[in-house]
């Protein structure tokens, strides 16, 4: 606690104004701000995607800025690339090691800046005298010494281990500056307790260190200030001892759910959709279903919740032909349904929207017409012929309902931002007319403007009597969007909500 | 694919290249190359060729490959000589030669359904299907070798060679209907949108309610179809096969279809362009053997232009590329 009192901040020693950093369709980082002072830890958060890996890429020299300056013991600087970073006393820690497995620890610590005896002039050889020499005094510095062994083989060695290398590593440049992302992800408890000691050690020599987490209670613990960002853009900083572990999360959510999400009131008809028992074992592909029974109601949104791996894509995959069940029934509108592919399932009226966009959604080479119409052109025929003229009303109409902002139809869906193109897959499931549309993460790595705009199509959908099931695992987005909400865990159903008696504490009892 | 502006600009250059090598053999061979029965007659030594050209592209459109074409081609021509040298004597030559044909339609059929089943099927790349089957038809074709030519008087022979009104050669007429059925089949059908599709993406045509997997199956099968085709046609002029007449013959297919402008990876590209390269090779062809150049000039001229095309190919992309990010970068400050 000392320690933290003795920090002056307003001896800033890393300082980052006004960074703007654009990739095609997305702005990564907005203005973005951040001060380190000389000997502080401090700690950036953000949920996924808020731009964190980015900001940490400009330092790093990874990614040039578009705009924005960076200040280094209050010079402007200008860091071209890693190892412009490297020279100028910065170093990242990266989540997955940067190390040669195949190559020893020492060779790995300095690889790139050996030291080098010159042999009669001209036969530059590496001084592994020197290296050892220089070695020593690091792990002496990090109270390592004797842990690992210089000549072993970076495979041979744990993660804990690896991380200590990659620290050691770092310091061979004169690192003054270190950025520690995700540090503690695959560690255990027990190397949790050895990488805090080893930092807390690093912070009493003077070491001034960015730590990126998701942990609060490790932040809470070891930084001494933290910045919150959002979207791209700085939010807030912090002393740690002045905020509680609640503001954090509101400042990182940013929002009241009430205003993000305009849920509109529907009229919730009879039921629809009934499901029951279905069951697959996952031996082939994907994860198992067990005994999985549901009921969804006509206008309803229906939430699926569960964790990575709960069979919430295989459930929706199962409804639409495009995975096989073992057994169970399905049964639309009091029709006993098998779909055998996903066109048939279409014509019953399923249609399925998938999480990955890029992968299984569009064919982001073709045209947004051509995208628009790929599950229903065999209905654009006439004489086996494509009828252009049927399709070419269809998408206009389509891209005009979903406000779907492009020069043309026939421009390439590959141009266009995220939240575009995630309008064209929503625009392309519509042409089909379905009854039960099925949204698998509509907002994944689109926007906050898209992702608002998303959430009101999908809102207006349901007023218009559609049935949707939509699977998310943003929590506030499920909570703040669905009428009811199935909880999946390992394939069982753990639980149905009801609207009134949503919570996030509820919802991740059920999943975990 | 209606995307106009960079593809028919490339079509467009290569119709401009075509003319003036026109142009330049008539000047260089005395106005020899400009006899209508020339120019037009020189597409025969091709059309072979460009028929097979025509199921090539769109099988690479689905960014596969049929290595074993010219196997088809060799095997299905064998079948087809074997069994007119076989029911000849019982049935006489008329109706021995009409079963042939048939027979050799469908041994094309089913060499090329024998690669579509395995396309569909398995995820094995296409290069290694097509050349494992290679071996195969090359091996098959033995078995069918016969010493027998076809003659003149024989129909095949006689249509084969045949010149309407003494310039334009029946072989010129079917490789124009298989385009004209190709083109539509492209660029009016739903299976011509999914074959592009499935070159870019085969995922999310799969997702879209399409099984990529039955069109790849059609794809490789209407490439057998093609090579017995081409296999009549082969017979029809040069009366007879053998085993060597496969050998680089695949090659040159994948060639034209590659300086039509369709790319290996998929997608992009389309049957006119292949039509056009066919045209391009004919002309290069003939005008070089009036030149009384030997065989390797032609080699070489053919690598040049090859490499060359390529290299525009790549550059016209890259531009698409640029001109495209610009308009995506305006649209987004829209």
């Amino acid at each position: 606690m000392d320690a933290k009192a003795k920090i002056d901040f307003s001896d800033i020693i890393l300082k980052l104004e006004n960074i703007n950093k654009s990739f095609p369709g997305v702005k990564a980082l907005q203005n973005m701000q951040i001060e380190l002072a000389r000997g502080e830890m401090h700690a950036v958060c953000g949920e996924n995607g808020a731009g964190k890996s980015t900001m940490m890429k400009v330092i790093t020299g990874v990614h040039k800025a578009d705009s924005g300056n960076i200040y280094l013991n209050g010079e402007k600087v200008t860091i071209r690339e890693p190892n412009d970073a490297y020279g100028k006393g910065i170093a990242i820690i990266f989540q997955e090691t940067s190390l040669f497995k195949d190559l020893t620890v020492l060779e790995n610590m300095f690889m790139g800046h050996e030291p080098i005896v010159k042999l009669g002039g001209f036969i530059h050889n590496i001084d592994y005298a020197a290296m050892r020499k220089k070695a020593d005094e690091i792990f002496d510095f990090l109270g390592i010494t004797g842990q690992i062994d210089y000549d072993a083989k970076i495979d041979n060695l744990g993660v804990a281990s690896k991380q200590m290398v990659e620290i050691a590593k770092a310091l061979t440049y004169d690192a003054k500056v270190l950025i520690f992302d995700e540090p503690t992800a695959a560690l255990t408890n027990k190397e949790v307790r050895a990488l805090f000691r080893t930092i807390a050690r690093l912070k009493d020599q003077g070491m001034s260190m960015l730590y990126i987490s998701h942990r609060m209670e490790e932040i809470f613990e070891i930084a001494d200030r933290v910045t919150i960002i959002r979207d791209g853009s700085y939010v807030n900083t912090a002393k740690i001892e002045e905020v509680t572990e609640q503001q954090l999360i509101a400042w990182m959510v940013g929002r009241e759910m009430n205003e993000m999400y305009p849920k509109a009131q529907v009229e919730i008809g009879s039921m629809i959709l009934k499901v029951e028992d279905l069951c697959r074992s996952g031996e082939k592909d994907g994860f198992p279903l067990d005994h999985v029974s549901f009921e969804v109601r006509r206008g309803e949104i229906f939430g699926i919740a569960g964790l990575a791996g709960a069979g919430r894509t295989e459930m929706a995959e199962c409804l639409c032909g495009l995975r096989k069940y073992d057994s169970g029934h399905i049964t639309l509108e009091g029709k006993d349904l098998a779909p055998k592919n996903y066109r048939e399932a279409i014509n019953d009226g399923f249609i399925y929207v998938s999480e990955d966009r890029k992968k299984y959604g569009l064919v982001v080479a073709m045209s947004i017409e051509e995208n628009l119409t790929m599950s229903i052109l065999y209905r654009l025929t006439k004489n086996k012929l494509i009828d252009f003229d049927a399709e070419d009303r269809l998408s206009d109409e389509y891209m005009k309902d979903l406000r779907v902002k492009a020069p043309s139809r026939e421009f390439i869906v590959e141009n266009l931002s995220g939240g575009n193109q995630q309008k064209v897959l929503v625009a392309k499931a519509l042409c089909a007319k379905p009854k039960i549309l099925i949204l698998d993460e509509p907002t994944r790595g689109v926007d906050v403007g898209a992702k608002s705009e998303i959430h009101r199509i999908v809102s207006s959908l349901a007023q218009t009597g559609l049935t949707i099931i939509m699977i998310s695992s943003d929590m506030p987005e499920l909570l703040g969007m669905c009428d009811r909400l199935m909880v999946l865990k390992a394939g069982k159903k753990t639980g149905v909500l009801e609207r009134d008696e949503f919570s996030q504490e509820k919802v991740l009892k059920l999943a975990l | 694919m209606r995307n106009k502006g960079f593809k028919i600009s490339y079509e467009l250059i290569m119709v401009f290249i075509l003319i003036g090598m026109i142009i330049v053999f008539g000047a260089l061979t005395g106005g020899l190359f400009f006899k209508p029965s020339t120019m037009i007659g020189c597409t025969s030594d091709v059309a072979y060729l460009g028929v097979q050209a025509m199921a090539m592209t769109m099988i690479i459109l689905t960014a596969g490959i049929d290595l074993s074409v010219s196997y088809q081609m060799v095997c299905s021509a064998m079948v087809c000589a074997w069994c007119f040298a076989k029911f000849s004597a019982a049935m006489g030559a008329g109706p021995a030669i009409f079963l042939a044909v048939i027979v050799c339609i469908i041994s094309g059929f089913v060499f090329g359904g024998i690669n579509g089943f395995i396309a569909q099927h398995t995820p094995i790349n296409p290069w290694l299907i097509t050349m494992s089957t290679m071996y195969i038809f090359q091996a098959i074709s033995w078995f069918f070798k016969t010493s027998f030519a076809f003659a003149a008087g024989n129909p095949v022979v006689d249509i084969g060679n045949k010149k309407i009104g003494g310039i334009v050669p029946t072989q010129l007429i079917v490789l124009l209907i298989a385009f004209a059925i190709f083109w539509v089949l492209e660029k009016r059908t739903t299976f011509g949108r999914y074959v592009h599709a499935i070159g870019y993406n085969e995922n999310a045509v799969n997702y879209s309610g399409v099984d990529a997997g039955k069109m790849k199956f059609w794809v490789y099968t209407l490439g057998g179809i093609m090579s017995a085709v081409a296999a009549l046609m082969y017979l029809g002029r040069s009366w007879q096969v053998n085993q060597e007449t496969g050998m680089n013959m695949n090659i040159e297919v994948i060639a034209l279809v590659v300086l039509g402008g369709t790319s290996t990876a998929g997608g992009v590209g389309g049957v006119t362009g292949s039509l056009l390269a066919c045209l391009i090779i004919g002309v290069l062809k003939k005008g070089l053997a009036l030149m009384g150049l030997p065989g390797t000039v032609y080699n070489f001229i053919v690598g040049i232009v090859l490499i060359c095309s390529l290299i525009f190919f790549a550059y016209l992309q890259k531009r698409k590329k640029m001109v495209s990010r610009k308009m995506a970068i305006a649209n987004m400050d829209q």
